[in-house]
């Protein structure tokens, strides 16, 4: 008993002590270590979806829908120099009709055009009642 | 050079206490809308010339090396391929790369520094005068440079959405289950300034946040004189991911706080982003102070926030105290714990299987704990021995 006293004495001591060292440390050596918060920039997330998921359904979305979406339609090159941008650039560059629509949007009910853009994003085939970012039966 | 003194025709330079152009020579105040720059329609088509055309020779030293003459001296003043104002280094006078904020190239807004050179060594010291595992050296620490730096920013506004899955752990009876939550949803931010400097890291540029956008005024090449500033160097991809990478966060955030059903270690294993900039971004200069020193050789810099005053670094630390005082708080606990053991495990007679695994559970916690938060501690360090930034502050002229 003894012993196995001594090992779980000598894991908890060491445990706290270098939790305690830790927090000392990064009190004392990292300094101004935080950023803005939502609340600076004004975030609010609207939730257009919230319910719990089944194995099966977990594992299709995982599969199939976790993909970062790359570029944006209708938007000045990623390769090309950030720069403000002429009347003309700024004519070209207008957001489509559908992108309007959701940024006028923003935290009402979820429009038709917000539903093409989000099934224009998902992979083809039959992916019916598989959890979707906007989901009209929600 | 931007402005002279009406008074006297000495170089005027911007006191960030008084928010005025201030006359060194003869003690003159003049707010930066009051007064023209007088040599700009003369000087804004002067061009910063590379030096391999200026020299006619090629070689890695003066790759990005660009030769600019002073206004007042006529003296040569040697430049990056982005500074945008700097100091000449025979008559001292502020100097502003007229061709390089013309036109597009010209920010829009411009946040005055707001923090003197003494009051941010000051607020550094105030710092790390305090800090328990920070060296005596660098208690003392004697900047080799201090620069004050107007950063490039693009202020983003954006619209959002992404779909995760949260796993969690909830409790069933005497076991835990795995249970998985779906939460899409989208957000819109609002004036996130994304620094558009190729040299700063954006870990190192979020850090020096906030800034109040509220102080920001319409450029002025007045306000730049007597500091330094760079224009912006970055591609549309740095801005989005920066800007996506942020909001990842934010979106996060909330997911993970809108999962209550009770469970606990929740975590996003899915992730589907996708994030729109508006077009409109504004092209603003922004504060900070940075400061170089040698510690044991090895460059550091600090930089601090010219607005606010916030100091933001990782500095190295004394180890012999640290793990001393690692060791003897280890060994102490470890006796205190192993004679409150003695006691009270053969009162509860044979361990449960349960108990074990929460105490090795309770214990492996507090290690990973204990090495995260130093973790961080590394890779701050890390950043403030950045030899990148180091050498972009000391290769200032002045």
């Amino acid at each position: 008993m003894d012993v196995l006293s001594f090992i779980f004495a000598l894991g908890l001591g060491f445990g706290i002590a270098c939790w305690a060292c830790g927090t000392l440390l990064d009190k004392s050596n990292n300094i101004g270590d935080s950023t803005g918060t939502k609340d600076t920039y004004g975030v609010h997330v609207h939730f257009t979806c919230e319910r719990r998921l089944g194995n099966n359904e977990t594992n299709t979305f995982c599969a199939n829908h976790d993909k970062p979406i790359e570029g944006e339609n209708n938007a000045p090159r990623g390769s090309e120099l950030v720069h403000r941008l002429s009347e003309e650039e700024l004519e070209r560059y207008k957001p489509t009709a559908a992108e309007e629509a959701a940024a006028a949007r923003r935290f009402g009910n979820p429009t038709e055009d917000e539903f093409s853009i989000w099934d224009s994003q998902q992979p083809s085939g039959d992916f019916k009642g598989v959890f979707k970012p906007l989901d009209k039966e929600e | 050079m931007a402005t002279l003194c009406k008074n006297c025709g000495h170089a005027l330079v911007f006191d960030p206490t008084s928010q005025k152009l201030v006359c060194g020579a003869c003690g003159g105040a003049f707010a930066p809308e009051e007064i023209e720059a007088e040599a700009m329609p003369y000087r804004e088509d002067l061009e910063a010339v590379s030096a391999e055309k200026a020299y006619g020779e090629k070689s890695a030293d003066t790759m990005d090396c660009y030769v600019y003459t002073c206004s007042e001296c006529g003296g040569e003043i040697i430049i990056n391929g982005t500074e945008a104002s700097t100091t000449c280094v025979y008559c001292g006078n502020p100097n502003v790369v007229f061709s390089r904020i013309s036109k597009q190239k010209r920010p829009e807004l411009v946040l005055p520094f707001a923090i003197t050179k003494e009051k941010a060594i000051e607020l550094v010291h105030e710092k790390i005068d305090k800090g328990l595992f920070i060296p005596k050296d660098i208690k003392h620490f004697k900047p080799e440079c201090v620069r004050g730096i107007y950063i490039p920013y693009w202020i983003v506004n954006a619209d959002y959405m992404n779909a995760v899955v949260v796993s969690g752990r909830v409790r069933r009876g005497k076991h835990s289950v795995t249970r998985y939550y779906g939460r899409a949803g989208e957000m819109h931010i609002k004036n996130l300034p994304i620094d558009a400097s190729r040299v700063l890291t954006n870990e190192s540029s979020f850090r020096l946040e906030p800034y109040d956008l509220t102080w920001l005024k319409p450029f002025d090449e007045d306000y730049l004189a007597g500091f330094y500033s760079n224009v912006s160097d970055v591609v549309y991809d740095d801005l989005r991911r920066a800007a996506l990478g942020r909001a990842n966060e934010y979106f996060a955030e909330e997911a993970l706080g809108d999962v209550h059903d009770g469970a606990s270690n929740k975590k996003i294993i899915s992730s589907h982003p996708s994030i729109r900039l508006d077009r409109d971004m504004v092209y603003a200069m922004l504060p900070a102070w940075f400061i170089t020193f040698r510690y044991k050789g090895k460059p550091n810099t600090i930089l601090v926030n010219g607005q606010s005053g916030k100091v933001v670094c990782g500095l190295p630390w004394n180890k012999i105290l640290f793990y001393t005082l690692l060791v003897l708080t280890g060994v102490i606990v470890t006796v205190a714990a192993f004679l409150l053991l003695r006691e009270i495990l053969p009162l509860l007679g044979k361990i449960e299987g349960r108990i074990f695994v929460l105490v090795i559970a309770g214990i492996v916690t507090l290690f990973v704990t204990g090495f995260g938060k130093m973790k961080k501690v590394f890779e701050n360090i890390k950043r403030t021995q950045d030899k990148d930034i180091f050498v972009f502050t000391k290769k200032r002229q002045g």
